[in-house]
């Protein structure tokens, strides 16, 4: 087990959090425009299984027409291209723009492949915005669920002085009057930094309110450290 | 906030890890409380008692005389942006749950804007919990940081090509280190810290490995940096078997059958061999529930890397299905070694729907772990009527046996039904035939552990079933009643039906080559499981 993959991949969160697999298994194509596939050697990278090794040997260039491949492919092929972006794990400002449009998509498959993969395209903290945003106020608690495990687990690119808006927001998140929020804020951080501080999403909420201070403190610490 | 250590403290702790570092080499056993010494100057040989290497992609890690702190060699290591990889040099020494270690190597970069990481960890590798990452040193954007209480903390600005020499007292139960940074031609520290939280603030975090890689995952690294002089020492004698065989204390073998005796005295669930019957789920209770729900729990329950129940919680649910929930999610607490949490919820899936015979055969199983094994004798007995044509009681019985180190009892119950096996291969009847074997093997009867291998691998010849695991067996108890070319012939055909990838054949491949004076094929099946350092 290596330690970058640990660190950045390999922490699990837990049950209630699975992490991202394979997207389906996409035989036909299904191009939104009816346009001919553009590039079928790209395209047999990924249909029907995706071959990351195969996506990584064409390098970082491979990204843009990835993105172009995204928006001109329906929901199902998005899902596995939003996949092999978090494969890839490259940062790419296309892959963000095509992805963000399907953050808030029903479609249960390319939703959570979206959410998982936008951090691992992007370091903008907008991102993390409207990944904190799906956290705390989506209808549906599944991808309530998932947005706070991409925010765990996902966010490889951000610097520490961009974790600082991360953290702010998952301690300010520790406040919400939903407990699954509060919990999943939670959860996320401990991922993200090893510790609790002994919160608990259930305690009486002026012991809640006190754990939450501690953290605040150390958020005050880690930035002075920037 | 870091405190600042008296100049005597930092003078005796010094004083101490130079009469470590300064001792002579030992090449093969450590001293007592010396985990670890790596100078680089000679070959070290890779493997799970020294050093793993990773170079895949396009970054490396050798060995180079570019650069050199102490002899006249160090490490290189060399990360490549946008590869999809990293390399990493990662180094294994005896578990410290307790006390102090003390940690020391020089490094040297050569561009300080690239990203590099060196961490100590433990059990959790490198997870940011209690028992993974303990201490966490990174360079980035031209300086040194150290990572306490979950906070990078920078050091000071870091110099191309200037030999920078660490040293780390690392207190396991306190979770706290001192840390101590000089420039190479400089007496005086440039950080001297004492009584630093760990990584993650964690008292008792242990520790067991260390690692240097580049970036941790961004792929952004152009790292190159050298490592050189890394000394562990410990504040207490440790046991170190020797090595017997280039970096290993213990041979594959051994180890590989240790680690099944292992397995085995810590069992997990069996796997599901009849629905109707494992489960007690008739067809008409999965018509009344929906479909998709009942597929998710069975696909759950069934699935081949062990039962597991299902990610999201499925509110509502028919007795049987919430039984076999209950069920997977005790599975999940056994193969944590939760056996108490594993017990609980098999009781209650008995408890909600009795007819599913599995559910008591893994509480047996939960007892077993938890050394509760006269309970567990009792339960087994009780069950016997509910598998009249099932070998899977009888294997838990023998599970029960190895859980209190009686093998002549395992041997007692497996022996019969296993020495008359049965024409008809089935799973449970394969299962028990491997456990027999490996009883065997605990036990020490390697020859009849031999017989019994080549007479399994050839009824699964004739039944046209797959051979390759019952080859590597003839080769297992070959090669541990002395004969290591029939070893190696077995290793070699068991390889060949695996398409020549399987890590642990590497190993025993190794291991045979070992045992009959070809150094150089062994070195080159164990580097392909550990790497080169050359």
């Amino acid at each position: 087990m290596r330690l970058a993959l640990v660190i950045v991949v390999g922490l699990t969160l837990a049950a209630s959090l699975a992490s991202p697999s394979q997207a389906a298994n996409v035989s036909a194509p299904h191009h939104v425009d009816g346009a001919a596939p553009s590039d079928p050697a790209l395209e047999s990278l990924l249909f029907p299984n995706v071959d990351l090794d195969g996506l990584r040997a064409k390098g970082p260039a491979v990204l843009p027409a990835l993105a172009r491949l995204y928006e001109r492919s329906d929901e199902s092929r998005r899902a596995v291209i939003a996949y092999a972006f978090y494969g890839l794990g490259w940062k790419s400002p296309e892959a963000k723009r095509v992805l963000i449009a399907d953050v808030h998509t029903p479609n249960r498959d390319l939703r959570l492949q979206v959410q998982w993969a936008l951090g691992r395209v992007s370091s903008d903290t907008d991102v993390v915005d409207i990944l904190l945003d799906n956290m705390q106020h989506d209808d549906n608690p599944l991808f309530r669920d998932k947005a706070a495990c991409a925010l765990a687990n996902d966010q490889i690119h951000l610097t520490p002085a961009q974790k600082v808006h991360l953290f702010e927001r998952l301690i300010r998140a520790m406040r919400d009057p939903k407990p699954d929020v509060r919990a999943i804020a939670s959860l996320a951080l401990e991922i993200q930094t090893g510790q609790t501080k002994g919160f608990n999403a259930n305690a009486p909420e002026a012991s809640r309110e006190a754990t939450v201070r501690v953290w605040e403190r150390w958020l005050d610490t880690y930035r002075a450290n920037l | 906030m870091a405190r600042h250590v008296s100049r005597q403290f930092v003078a005796g702790a010094l004083a101490a890890l130079a009469a470590v570092i300064l001792a002579p080499a030992v090449p093969a056993a450590a001293t007592a409380s010396e985990l670890v010494r790596y100078g680089f100057d000679d070959d070290v040989a890779t493997g799970p008692d020294t050093l793993q290497v990773f170079q895949n992609a396009r970054g490396s890690v050798r060995i180079s005389s570019a650069f050199n702190l102490g002899g006249y060699r160090s490490v290189e290591i060399h990360d490549v942006a946008g590869d999809g990889n990293f390399p990493e040099l990662l180094g294994r020494f005896p578990l410290r749950t307790e006390g102090r270690l003390y940690a020391h190597f020089g490094f040297l970069v050569t561009d300080p804007e690239q990203p590099w990481n060196v961490a100590l960890a433990g059990p959790e590798w490198f997870a940011l919990k209690k028992d993974g990452i303990g201490f966490w040193l990174e360079g980035r954007g031209g300086s040194l940081y150290h990572v306490s209480d979950s906070t990078p903390k920078r050091l000071f600005p870091l110099r191309s090509f200037v030999w920078y020499v660490v040293d780390v007292t690392y207190d396991v139960g306190a979770g706290t280190y001192d840390l101590s940074i000089r420039e190479e031609s400089s007496r005086e520290p440039l950080v001297s810290l004492a009584s630093q939280p760990n990584a993650t603030a964690h008292p008792g975090s242990a520790v067991q490995v260390f690692s240097f890689i580049g970036d941790t995952g961004s792929d952004t690294s152009e790292v190159v940096y050298y490592v050189d002089d890394i000394v562990l020492t410990a504040d207490r004698p440790v046991d170190l078997a020797p090595f017997v065989a280039p970096g290993r204390r213990k041979l594959f073998v051994d180890a590989w059958t240790d680690h099944k005796r292992r397995l085995a005295s810590g069992p997990v669930c069996f796997p599901v061999a009849d629905v109707a019957l494992d489960l007690g789920l008739d067809p008409s209770y999965l018509q009344g529930s929906a479909p998709s729900v009942a597929r998710r729990v069975l696909e759950g329950a069934l699935d081949p890397r062990g039962p597991r129940p299902p990610v999201k919680a499925l509110a509502e649910l028919p007795a049987p299905l919430a039984a076999v929930v209950l069920w997977a999610r005790g599975c999940e607490e056994l193969r944590a070694k939760r056996a108490d949490d594993a017990r609980a919820a098999f009781e209650r899936a008995e408890a909600l729907w009795p007819r599913g015979r599995i559910y008591p055969l893994s509480r047996a199983l939960a007892l077993a772990r938890a050394k509760q094994t006269d309970e567990a004798d009792r339960l087994l007995t009780s069950l016997a009527g509910l598998y009249r044509d099932d070998l899977r009681p009888e294997i838990a019985r023998a599970l029960v046996g190895i859980a209190r180190d009686d093998l002549d009892a395992a041997l007692r119950i497996l022996a019969p039904p296993a020495e008359g096996l049965p024409t008809e291969l089935r799973a449970d009847v394969l299962r028990l035939a491997e456990q027999y074997f490996f009883v065997l093997l605990w036990k020490g009867s390697f020859a009849d552990a031999l017989r019994y291998a080549t007479a399994v691998e050839a009824r699964a010849r004739e039944a046209a079933l797959p051979t390759t695991a019952w080859t590597e067996h003839v080769g297992d108890a070959a090669f541990l009643l002395g004969d290591a070319s029939a070893a190696l012939g077995a290793y070699q055909r068991a390889l060949i039906s695996r398409d020549g990838k399987d890590a642990r054949v590497f190993e025993k491949l190794a291991d045979a080559y070992f045992r009959l004076g070809d150094l150089d094929q062994e070195r080159l099946w164990r580097e392909k499981v550990y790497g080169s350092l050359h």
